[in-house]
């Protein structure tokens, strides 16, 4: 019905998939205001490209895997502008931005959380949110990033291994 | 705890395991307390994070639907002045063609009479009437 163009349609696809969505993103990019835009984004990208989509993936599969290119759009933004700010500063260096890094201070099991994604690189990241948080077995998230089994199971291994290191306060 | 034992458990969280892998690795659980303490931070620390969620947002599918309102209005505005925008070429092109076809007329006919435009100034009706006879 949605793919008709039906808006009330449209917008009940939205309500079913919008936690799962902004997980996703929120996951990769950490709970920043832009975080919430690109979310949204997935979904007009996916109203765009509606009438392509044959159904051959499931819905959420393929929302997720605009979700994850979306958010490593963002994070190749972000970083192109921190390297633009550090060349602004006098010194050549970074300039030091608040960010989820002060949150370690925080003991709230929700932010730990947050922060070791965060401490993750984007490719480590997008598997461990797609396969921990967002539940997908081990084959889907190898499909939604289109990436070997294996290179899933090694990113896997070697992402858990940080994040016990990083919420040992928590796990212990 | 040994090397591979540990690979092994850490396989175990997302790939099937074969009956003699998984043999072996319950067997080394029962065995090795490290690497149960091992097993037991691990499915914990997953645990932290399919417990992970984020808070909801009420006005979010309302935000998309503005999005998409706008996108609309955007798409007909551009369509609209895209038109408005070809309009003086299209005007343009059509103004040089009917000259270069009058141009053309003139030259071939010497004439831009009404008689020559339509093609008949040499037609005369007896003529057209024998035409049809000889059908």
């Amino acid at each position: 019905m949605a793919k008709a163009g039906d808006q009330l349609a449209f917008r009940q696809l939205v309500e079913l998939h919008q936690q799962q969505v902004r997980a996703t993103v929120i996951g990769m990019l950490g709970p920043q205001p832009e975080a919430n835009d690109v979310a949204q984004e997935v979904f007009i990208r996916f109203y765009k490209a509606m009438k392509s989509f044959r159904g051959e993936a499931k819905l959420s599969s393929y929302l997720s895997r605009i979700a994850i290119n979306l958010s490593l759009n963002e994070l190749k933004k972000r970083k192109k502008q921190q390297q633009r700010f550090a060349s602004l500063t006098p010194n050549g260096k970074p300039l030091v931005i608040a960010d989820q890094h002060q949150a370690a201070e925080q003991k709230d099991t929700q932010d730990m959380v947050q922060y070791a994604l965060s401490i993750l690189e984007p490719d480590f990241r997008s598997v461990v949110v797609l396969r921990m948080i967002d539940g997908y077995s081990t084959e889907e998230t190898a499909k939604i990033l289109q990436i070997p089994m294996g290179t899933v199971g090694s990113r896997l291994s070697r992402a858990q291994l940080k994040l016990k290191e990083i919420l040992s306060t928590i796990v212990k | 705890m040994e090397k591979h034992l540990h690979q092994l458990l850490l396989r175990s969280l997302d790939f099937e395991l074969s009956t003699e892998e998984a043999t072996r690795l319950e067997q080394a659980l029962k065995n090795d307390s490290a690497l149960r303490k091992e097993q037991e931070e691990l499915l914990a620390t997953r645990q932290l994070f399919a417990n992970w969620s984020v808070a909801e947002d009420l006005d979010f599918s309302a935000g998309v639907m503005q999005q998409l309102e706008g996108l609309a209005k955007k798409t007909t505005e551009s369509f609209s002045r895209s038109i408005i925008r070809l309009f003086p070429r299209v005007a343009a092109a059509c103004v040089i063609f009917i000259l270069a076809f009058l141009l053309n007329i003139y030259f071939v006919e010497g004439s831009l009479s009404p008689e020559v435009m339509l093609g008949v100034d040499n037609l005369y009706p007896g003529e057209a009437e024998l035409t049809n006879l000889d059908f």
